[in-house]
């Protein structure tokens, strides 16, 4: 889709003034909708609805046996798809770049074991860990797609529920794991520490948060930045446009405190999830 | 602030009325006009629709107005600026360009419909031409009510073109009456000012509150809408509380002017 000049004009002038096309500003996000546990034979799963971009992320668990110079640590692999539901130019082969691009992102982002703490899913040292996959189904696109993944993964980390290990034999070279059969006898994640990502877009001398479709076309140049507890766990730039040194570290910032909102605000909501309530909505409605 | 809701406590949209009494029918009077309510737009003769062009072609454009097939805008039938009436030369091919570009949005007529489907637009009349700063804002087709005139200048100081094809376009009214250059000159250098640009906002979000909640669109139902939502920040539109509020009140002035 393009855009005419007029119409980049116009987007161009709101954002100056500090009032959007729909009235925001620039540091607003527009409403979401997020929902857990909705994929019944996943270990956990999330979907979250900003506007129109729809992210669905399910998570899957296998046992594995853990890198020789990390014994102690557990696995992470993420896939990103982004089906041609989404938009016709991710027919074929059309989403693959930007599919890779978000899970090296989020690959990036978890690395460092102040964000995730890979020894949490340590089974037998050296021999068995487990292996989290991670994958992501983009449903929609309706723009700010970083935003709503890291959002609906870190949503899904929340809901995973890893089968606990009650025993581990070792007879020679065989290993036999004895896992709880209750369905709530399981581990919970830690993810007060998962990176919750921020795009920032410069659009003319300003930069915005949440840009719609509209406003990312106008936009020279984006920094998405992933940030955990106050610190920032990776800084990637997208589009062809270059950034100002200034420019960038108030890009920094600005993603900084907003990511802190975003971050209070997800957590506030996810502790209002009571497991035993049926509070299943699904795609149905 | 930022609002994450759960599923659960998702807003329900409908904003249907439980008829008791029944509505009286004149013989020919049609009950119900469509079957498909989230289908493309089906192009009729004399229709007005909002389109962006997406390719630049021998003689003629390509236009995407949400319909299954590209419509098509002939060279011969829009108006060249300055109003000249003449046969196009081969040197109109060539600057074809210039008038119109892919991404180029411009108000059209339907002038006839071929017979796959796809639809011939033309712009030869003063009031159609390429549109300039404003918002684009789409809706399903079906949404939009048929009625006399669909450019709508409102008092309040915005005005609205509302295409048959679910493309509505929301503009400043310009203040001088635009001498006939047919269309074609967009102002670039001009600022919309900040009132202006919160009344385009906030008929924005009425018109996609009146969407979500599947309301038939025309300037009363759009006007009345955006009085009813004044108790609101343009901003607390967005959040579907508000967005159904505005459409229950929107809906009860409907009914008592009937």
């Amino acid at each position: 889709m393009a855009l005419c000049e007029a119409e980049k004009t116009f987007v161009l002038h709101g954002v100056e003034e500090n009032f959007r096309i729909d009235g925001r500003e620039r540091e607003d996000y527009r409403p979401m909708e997020l929902e857990t546990n909705i994929i019944s034979h996943a270990f956990g799963s999330a979907r979250l609805r900003l506007a129109n971009t729809d992210v669905l992320v399910a998570v899957k668990i296998e046992v594995d046996v853990p890198y020789p110079e990390r014994p102690r640590e557990g696995k992470l692999e993420f896939f990103v798809d982004c089906s041609a539901n989404a938009t016709p130019d991710f027919e074929g082969r059309g989403g693959e770049d930007l599919a890779i691009e978000i899970s090296n992102s989020l690959a990036a982002a978890y690395r460092s074991p102040e964000v995730f703490d890979p020894s949490k899913l340590c089974i037998l040292k050296g021999r068995k860990c487990w292996k989290i996959f991670i994958d992501i189904l983009l449903l929609e696109c309706g723009g700010n797609l970083y935003d709503a993944v890291s959002i609906a993964v870190k949503a899904a980390l929340w809901d995973i529920r890893i089968p606990l290990v009650k025993s581990v034999t070792v007879d020679g070279n065989n290993i036999d794991m004895d896992v709880s059969e209750e369905l709530h006898n399981c581990q919970k994640l830690d993810v007060t520490g998962a990176p919750v990502m921020v795009t920032v877009c410069k659009i003319g001398e300003q930069c915005i948060v949440d840009p719609n479709v509209a406003e990312e076309l106008c936009s020279v140049g984006a920094v998405v930045i992933a940030v955990s507890q106050d610190k920032f766990s990776t800084v990637l730039q997208k589009g062809s446009g270059s950034l100002h040194p200034q420019t960038l570290l108030e890009c920094l910032q600005m993603g900084l405190s907003v990511a802190r909102r975003l971050n209070e605000a997800l957590l506030e909501t996810l502790q209002q999830i009571k497991p035993s309530m049926n509070q299943d909505v699904g795609f149905l409605k | 602030k930022i609002h994450i809701r759960l599923a659960s406590h998702r807003v329900n949209a409908s904003v249907a009325v439980n008829r008791k009494v029944p509505r009286i029918f004149t013989p020919g009077q049609v009950i119900t006009e469509q079957n498909e309510f989230m289908s493309r737009y089906n192009g009729e003769v004399g229709d007005v629709v909002v389109g962006r062009i997406t390719e630049v072609q021998q003689k003629r454009w390509k236009v995407d107005t949400n319909s299954r097939l590209d419509s098509v805008l002939l060279l011969s039938s829009v108006n060249l600026p300055g109003g000249e009436l003449r046969r196009r030369s081969a040197e109109d091919e060539h600057m074809m360009r210039q008038y119109l570009q892919e991404g180029d949005l411009i108000s059209a007529e339907v002038q006839s419909v071929f017979s796959d489907g796809s639809l011939s637009l033309h712009t030869r009349s003063l009031k159609y031409g390429k549109l300039s700063q404003g918002i684009l804002v789409k809706v399903f087709p079906s949404l939009i009510k048929r009625s006399k005139t669909h450019f709508h200048n409102l008092y309040i100081g915005a005005s609205i073109i509302l295409g048959n094809n679910g493309f509505i376009w929301i503009y400043p009214t310009a203040n001088n009456a635009e001498d006939s250059v047919g269309g074609f000159v967009q102002n670039l250098e001009e600022v919309v000012s900040k009132p202006e640009r919160e009344t385009i906002g906030r008929l924005r979000n009425c018109i996609l509150a009146l969407t979500q909640s599947k309301m038939m669109l025309y300037d009363t139902s759009i006007m009345y809408a955006y009085e009813e939502s004044q108790k609101y920040s343009v901003a607390e539109l967005l959040i579907p509380e508000a967005m159904v509020d505005v459409a229950i009140l929107t809906q009860d002035r409907l009914i008592r002017v009937i």
